[in-house]
């Protein structure tokens, strides 16, 4: 703890406050008018690496801000101090700081002007880098899962498709050659065609069901035949704008997919609209997938929507999904997630 | 060869079935050769199945669409290049599912001498065996559920707007690659009537007079263009 007195009023703060402030497990640090370090709590030694005797005199930009911002820093003081309108201060901010080993943490930062002549300016810094890692963590297990839920699916579907749907229909051309070897009109040749029909019928069903689970077109083609036929089977005409010719990644297209497939179920159960329309745009940086009818509006994500599923799905892509009314009537669902062209 | 069903009056059409499911291949070549086909090679990925059509040049080649060796539309794609290739080998194409991205690709240049059918429809032989005999021939063979899609896809301007219901009927199964006399006896209609109602879709879609089969599959190949548009 250090604390050089730089004016009188400076030295009016009580030994009992000093103490207080360097018992902190927040970093506090203060700064005088010149932009000068004059007190450095042992937090602040702990989490930047600088002793208080090291420290102090030192010019705190000098010390912790990264020099990328360094001058925005020094010109920010100089505004303070000349009596222009404060940016930081009073309030929590994230930012990035340097410790003396030159690397660099994320922390949050909240300065306070003491209530003096002379200018004495707080900084209590906490350490941030656990609860980021943890963030960062949490968001990339959340998309690891998204991706593993995916996967799943196209497994599942691959596996019907290469299993259970072949042998169904293997049956079916085993019983087409029973039947054949079996006189038209008797008991047998009946039930064999009853056998078929059932046959007939469960292969539809497991079609469909493989379909839902993940469209093969999808995987080998990507958006634009897959939207192709989910607008074929839309019982109201579909326009489609903008997809983008190339692959996006698998995550985000499958994503994109069942939004857009959700919203339609939606759209024809409760919409009560005569067209939709899809219309996808990307920038450097982002694709948004809007899908918007002429219906009577009114609709939300959540109350079980099936929306909240797609919202989530949304938000482990680090995107985010809504619907709204459109101004000219109608419902508009959007889904934005990152991904570059 | 067995010969138990099928015409054996005409020389048996030659075959080449490729599935990567043993089990599919091998019940389709025996249904096959029961029906009275010759099937001559079978093979278990597309890069086989192209050997084998350019070895064997049969009348039709019979193929999955998803089949090694990526396990994705290799199987199509095999099917569009021996169209390209080997213009009297006509192809016919099983698919799990029905995807208008599948029958677009494989009309493309045509749809002469090809055939789209799912896949589960290789059990009902009749059905089957007359895809065959009609890709053989040249003609085209969309299964019913592709026409029934393209046909009930909704579109804001609707190209069929200006067929008759009856008239959208016929064009479904002319679509389905039936003849004029199988059209007649599905709809209960008299030849001539389907005639007169083949001769009006030909007019509302503004289909020149070329020769009669060609139109047939032109008038399916519109339609097909002015929903994918």
């Amino acid at each position: 703890m250090t604390l050089d007195a730089p004016s009188p009023d400076a030295a009016r703060i009580a030994p009992g406050t000093l103490a207080v402030l360097d018992a902190a497990l927040d970093a506090v640090v203060a700064m005088d008018g010149r932009g000068t370090v004059r007190f450095w709590n042992r937090a602040a030694e702990r989490i930047f690496g600088w002793t208080a005797a090291q420290a102090s005199g030192r010019e705190m930009a000098e010390l912790i801000v990264p020099e990328r911002h360094r001058e925005a820093h020094r010109r920010g003081v100089e505004r303070l101090v000349g009596g222009g309108a404060p940016v930081l201060i009073d309030q929590r901010v994230e930012i990035q700081a340097v410790k003396a080993d030159g690397s660099e943490i994320p922390v949050e930062l909240t300065v306070t002007r003491m209530p003096l002549a002379e200018p004495l300016f707080l900084g209590y810094v906490r350490d941030i880098s656990d609860r980021v890692a943890a963030e960062q963590q949490l968001r990339e297990s959340r998309h690891r899962l998204l991706e593993a839920a995916y996967a799943t699916r196209r497994r599942f579907e691959r596996d019907l498709h290469d299993g259970a749907q072949q042998r169904l229909i293997g049956t079916g051309i085993a019983l087409q050659l029973l039947r054949a070897r079996v006189e038209d009109g008797g008991e047998l040749a009946e039930l064999i065609d009853e056998a078929r029909a059932e046959l007939t019928a469960a292969t539809a069903e497991l079609r469909e069901l493989a379909r839902g689970l993940h469209p093969a077109v999808l995987t080998q083609g990507g958006l634009r035949p897959a939207l192709r036929a989910l607008t074929g089977r839309a019982p109201i005409p579909v326009s489609v704008d903008g997809v983008p010719a190339g692959r996006l990644p698998i995550a985000v297209e499958t994503t994109a997919y069942f939004t857009l497939a959700e919203g339609l179920t939606n759209v024809a159960r409760h919409s009560g609209a005569r067209s939709a329309a899809i219309t996808i745009e990307q920038d450097a940086t982002l694709l948004r997938v809007t899908l918007s009818d002429d219906g009577r509006g009114g609709a939300v994500v959540g109350a079980g929507s099936g929306l909240d599923g797609l919202r989530d799905r949304a938000l482990a892509l680090d995107g985010r999904l809504w619907v709204e009314d459109a101004e000219a009537g109608g419902t508009r669902l959007v889904l934005e997630v990152p991904c570059a062209p | 060869m067995r010969r138990e069903h099928g015409d054996t009056a005409a020389a048996a059409l030659r075959v080449v079935v490729a599935d990567d499911s043993a089990i599919l291949r091998e019940g389709a070549a025996r249904l096959l050769t029961d029906a009275g086909f010759d099937v001559v090679a079978q093979a278990a990925d597309a890069d086989e199945l192209l050997r084998k059509v350019r070895a064997h040049k049969p009348a039709v080649a019979v193929t999955d669409i998803r089949m090694p060796p990526r396990g994705e539309d290799d199987g199509l794609r095999a099917a569009v290049r021996i169209r390209a290739e080997l213009p009297h080998v006509g192809v016919l194409v099983l698919s799990q599912y029905v995807e208008e991205a599948y029958v677009e690709a494989l009309l493309a240049n045509g749809a002469e001498g090809i055939g789209y059918l799912l896949k589960d429809r290789v059990a009902d032989v009749a059905r089957f065996t007359d895809a065959l005999h009609r890709v053989a021939e040249g003609g085209s063979v969309l299964d019913p559920e592709v026409v029934a899609l393209m046909m009930g896809r909704r579109t804001a301007q609707d190209p069929l707007a200006a067929l008759t219901p009856r008239e959208r009927e016929v064009l479904g199964l002319m679509a389905e690659g039936r003849t004029n006399r199988a059209i007649s006896a599905a709809l209960h209609l008299s030849e001539r009537a389907v005639e007169r109602h083949v001769t009006a879709i030909f007019g509302k879609l503004a289909l020149d007079a070329t020769g009669d089969d060609h139109r047939r599959v032109l008038a399916v190949l519109r339609y097909l263009e002015a929903v994918s548009a």
